[in-house]
């Protein structure tokens, strides 16, 4: 699979013609959508809910600088201390300096999206450090070699069996079983030796509170607590638009993901960091850090439409519901975040040349944002960046400097074809023009016999529609109207 | 998307019709058969031939100016304060909740949205239809088009309407609410998945094992058609005017699909 | 200040924000719901999320524990001056503490230990989940290594939901160090969606909810 968004449309072409993908995924999807339904069991108290999510996220957002800057000083003075960084590569420097200045040669990663969107574990790699997944999907994956392909569920791809030929190949003294219970015992052992040796852990963060200071981590395996707990240096790594101003803002939201992510009431763990160990204290990390991360991120904020996206709370529930993502899988999207959420994101990263085909691979159904428990107007974000993609590109001097830069983001306009821009031109005035339309409908209708049956994209499985005999508007012609 | 609690007006005398253009050059019998039965219904219907396009395939494209374009021209067509019944939950979505964004501050344009009904929401609660089946027993699945479902709400009126014919089961297909895979140039652009959202959604309608299906959206049946006569299945749907209008004439006739 | 810190700030602060915003603190719960209510809620989500728990009179604790050691088979229990006291003495697995800090521990915390037993904080009914604030005296590592945890819930400690024990327990005033809420034994359902209980952490938790 080839990890770029660039080859979208052949990754999704390769993924469709896989059965194995093709059922792991419906079969998965299946199973979160019915979770989600349980947990939801109303739909007005969803509503409601959701209501309030997107109005918490939306009031955090409308206050991101002066949050994050609240956050820096409340971490500060609890012990943790803040980074900042513009880019992926500035946030694998910060990690990776943290630890070569400690001497640490081992890392062990709780599962976190984030550390996956700036590829730290490769960076790391390179500075000799090893650093281990610690999740059991990310395990899984990271042994197969491959990237995850869910954001909650890295490993949804994969049925048991091939997960127990992977064990069988990979870990020594392993024998070939498909018995879940005895794979995750060989997980659960595997793993605990590098909890135990582990110089550094490094996790993500799921809501970081200004108001405390405090770094909250949500998760089910326990490995996210080991990985906070055990080692001696705990890095956290997250994105600028994490941060929540109250912790009364915590439970609403909570709420929300668990049950939208998985269809549970709450997660076995809810982990709130606000200090690293204290002079007292007998366990813990004696240095706790945190990388705020932007990566494109204020290019979304900066416009009153695209910063929706960055209400995400990253639940997953929109590509579990998501047609397109259940038929391709996740790595045909070629990017670290798949399916809807992954389609808004990912062109603020990467720019919009590289993730051209991502807001057009989508029917605007809708599925995702009406599961969306913030209210994000998906659909009307894609049809956005259609607008972005195609416009054609004006750049702008900014004042202090004598590069140009975007109007609203990178890659703006990269999708433009004349030929295209000119057709829909040519469409805007037929259709503006009611004797000009008639003529041309009256064209279409008297030819349709000669209409030919291209064998294009539409053909490989429809006939093409046949235009009636006499349009409507003609058999109308005569009525009488007051 | 949450569809605003919309109140609906009395019963009015005259409404214009907004055909939609698929119906226009694909299918202009579910247009008569709308006008025949709204006509039935003591309503008086207006045809205003300046109508095109919603302007949804370029709006949904990226070419907002153009979809844009098509709209002013679109509202001006519509000049009195009648109400405008549309012959697709996706073109109603289009007039009533992207043409305000499409085109905002305009309370003219607010006023325009204001009055589109899609066409089975308007005899579900406008006109408050009753319906008396005389049709032979049948197993029909209804198929809602995305838009219709989430942006207009339209799945509920679809289901009352075709639980008041008696002789209807009404089955529902497996992944009822799940895209059939049209999506406009979508369909073009991405046309592997789009071919496999289709030929799962024509399997599931199969297997539901029904006489026929119906839709309040020619979009999405232009799709599902297209793909029954790829795939030599005789499997068809209609649209909801046409199937209404049939069951409940006093001798049914057949329907011209054409 | 930094430079990246400078750079994303002035880019956040170049967009004009509308000053106004909705005010969406959380509302407060409804009416406050009864005892037997909230242990029921509490009972019925631990165990659905397969914790075990056992309601017991304080008086009788002691008494349960020793039962609970002989099933469950626990020869090596962890344990802090705060439950020393209430741990039986006959026929009792070895007792261990906590010593000076992990480093010095970990090998035996890691393989030698069976079971932990701790106290909370409080805990929360609608979700089944115990509030713990790990400290000194019962570090964080207790509750999460050892395959077996055991903890004491007081009846009078439960709070309808997490917003109501965060405002009453003013949470937000002084936040400790590390808190948890544990709403089960640690699981997985990562390998096709098979839930697996005992993946990083303990493998079974039992709960002794103590009334009166
Ligand atoms: S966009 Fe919405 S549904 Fe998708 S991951 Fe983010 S919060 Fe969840």
């Amino acid at each position: 699979m080839h990890n770029s968004p660039r080859n979208f449309k052949h990754n999704a072409h390769q993924a469709l013609q896989d059965n194995t993908i093709r059922s792991n995924f419906r079969g998965a999807m299946d199973f979160l959508r019915n979770k989600r339904r349980a947990a939801f069991p109303d739909r007005e108290d969803f509503e409601q809910l959701s209501a309030q999510g997107a109005a918490i996220k939306q009031r955090c957002l409308q206050k991101l600088p002066q949050l994050l800057e609240q956050l820096e000083q409340q971490c500060h003075s609890n012990g943790i201390q803040v980074h900042w960084a513009e880019t992926a590569q500035q946030a694998n420097q910060i990690v990776q300096q943290l630890i070569t200045d400690r001497g640490g040669r081992s890392a062990v990663k709780g599962k976190s999206m984030v550390t996956e969107e700036i590829g730290l574990t490769d960076h790391l790699n390179q500075f000799g450090i090893d650093c281990i997944e610690s999740d059991m999907g990310e395990y899984i994956v990271q042994l197969a070699k491959e990237i995850p392909s869910h954001i909650i569920m890295p490993a949804i791809h994969k049925n048991a069996e091939q997960i127990g030929h992977l064990f069988a190949d990979k870990i020594p003294n392993v024998n070939y079983t498909t018995d879940v219970d005895r794979l995750i015992n060989t997980g659960r052992e595997q793993l605990r030796q590098h909890f135990y040796g582990a110089d550094v852990g490094i996790s993500g963060v799921n809501f970081a509170i200004a108001e405390t200071g405090t770094l909250c981590l949500v998760e089910n395996e326990g490995n996210g607590r080991m990985t906070t707990t055990v080692p001696n240096l705990h890095i956290a790594v997250t994105g600028i638009e994490k941060v929540v101003e109250f912790l009364a803002d915590i439970p609403p939201l909570l709420k929300l993901l668990t049950r939208s992510a998985t269809g549970q009431a709450i997660t076995t763990y809810v982990n709130m960091i606000t200090r690293p160990r204290q002079d007292d204290e007998r366990d813990g990390p004696k240095e706790v850090h945190l990388v705020l991360l932007d990566n494109g991120r204020s290019q979304a904020f900066a416009d009153d439409e695209l910063r929706k996206t960055l209400q995400c709370i990253r639940c997953g529930a929109c590509m579990n519901y998501c047609p397109v993502y259940t038929r391709i899988g996740g790595h045909a999207y070629g990017t670290v975040y798949p399916g809807p959420i992954g389609q808004i994101f990912t062109p603020h990263q990467l720019g919009l040349e590289q993730t051209k085909d991502l807001p057009t691979a989508s029917s605007l159904c809708g599925a995702c944002e009406e599961v969306c428990p913030v209210k994000i107007p998906i659909p009307k974000l894609l049809q956005r960046l259609r607008v972005e993609s195609n416009k054609p590109s004006l750049r702008v001097k900014t004042e202090n400097s004598d590069r140009t830069e975007p109007v609203v983001m990178h890659g703006e306009g990269s999708a433009r074809r004349r030929l295209e821009a000119l057709l829909w031109r040519v469409w805007a005035g037929i259709c503006s023009r009611p004797a000009l339309y008639r003529t041309t409908s009256w064209a279409v209708t008297r030819g349709r016999q000669l209409i030919p049956n291209w064998k294009n994209g539409w053909t490989q499985s429809r006939t093409l529609p046949k235009p009636a005999s006499k349009p409507l508007h003609e058999r109308l012609k005569n009525r009488i109207h007051s | 998307m949450q569809t605003a609690i919309k109140h609906y007006p009395s019963k009015p005398k005259k409404v214009y019709l907004y055909a939609t253009c698929l119906v226009d050059n694909f299918a202009p019998q579910s247009g008569l058969d709308a006008i025949a039965l709204l006509e039935r219904e003591g309503i008086e219907i207006i045809y205003p031939q300046g109508q095109t396009c919603c302007g949804q395939p370029a709006y949904n494209s990226g070419y907002a100016e153009q979809a844009q374009q098509v709209a002013i021209h679109q509202i001006a067509q519509f000049p009195q304060p009648w109400p405008i019944v549309v012959l697709s939950g996706s073109c109603g979505g289009m007039l009533r909740k992207h043409y305000p964004t499409l085109l905002p501050d305009s309370p003219e344009v607010a006023a325009f949205s204001e009055r589109i009904y899609e066409f089975s929401e308007f005899l579900v609660h406008v006109l408050k239809i009753k319906l008396e089946d005389n049709g032979h027993p049948e197993r029909v699945a209804l198929h809602t088009s995305c838009a219709g479902r989430r942006e207009m709400g339209i799945r509920e009126p679809g289901v009352q309407l075709l639980h008041q014919l008696n002789n209807v089961m009404l089955v529902e297909q497996a992944y009822e609410s799940e895209c059939c895979g049209f999506g406009g140039s979508f369909s073009v652009k991405h046309a592997d998945i789009s071919s496999a959202m289709l030929e799962d959604k024509t399997r599931h309608l199969r297997e539901a094992d029904i006489d026929l299906y119906v839709s309040a959206d020619w979009g999405c049946m232009l799709n599902l058609n297209g793909a029954f006569e790829h795939q030599q299945q005789t499997l068809r749907g209609i649209h909801l005017a046409s199937y209404l209008l049939q069951r409940t004439q006093a001798e049914p006739e057949p329907i011209d699909n054409a | 200040m930094n430079s990246a810190k400078q750079n994303i700030l002035a880019r956040l602060n170049r967009t004009p924000l509308s000053a106004k915003h909705a005010f969406a603190r959380t509302a407060q719960s409804p009416a406050e719901p009864s005892t037997e209510f909230m242990t029921e809620q509490f009972v019925q989500a631990l165990e659905s999320n397969h914790a075990e728990v056992i309601i017991t009179v304080r008086s009788a604790l002691t008494q349960v524990l020793g039962a609970l050691f002989i099933e469950k088979k626990i020869s090596t229990l962890l344990t802090s001056e705060r439950t020393r006291h209430m741990l039986p003495t006959a026929e009792a697995p070895q007792y261990s503490e906590f010593p000076e800090s992990i480093e010095i521990f970990k090998q035996a915390l890691f393989n030698k230990i069976d079971a932990s037993i701790t106290t909370s904080q409080g805990a929360i009914a609608e979700t089944g989940s115990i509030i713990l604030w790990p400290d000194s005296v019962e570090p964080r590592s207790m509750s999460l290594v050892p395959p077996v945890h055991l903890v004491l819930v007081e009846q009078k400690s439960l709070f309808p939901d997490f917003q109501s024990a965060i405002q009453r327990q003013a949470w937000s005033q002084a936040m400790p160090t590390n808190a948890i809420l544990v709403s089960g034994p640690s699981k997985t359902a990562d390998i096709q969606q098979t839930l697996a209980y005992g993946a990083h952490g303990p493998h079974a938790l039992v709960v002794l909810l103590l009334t009166g």
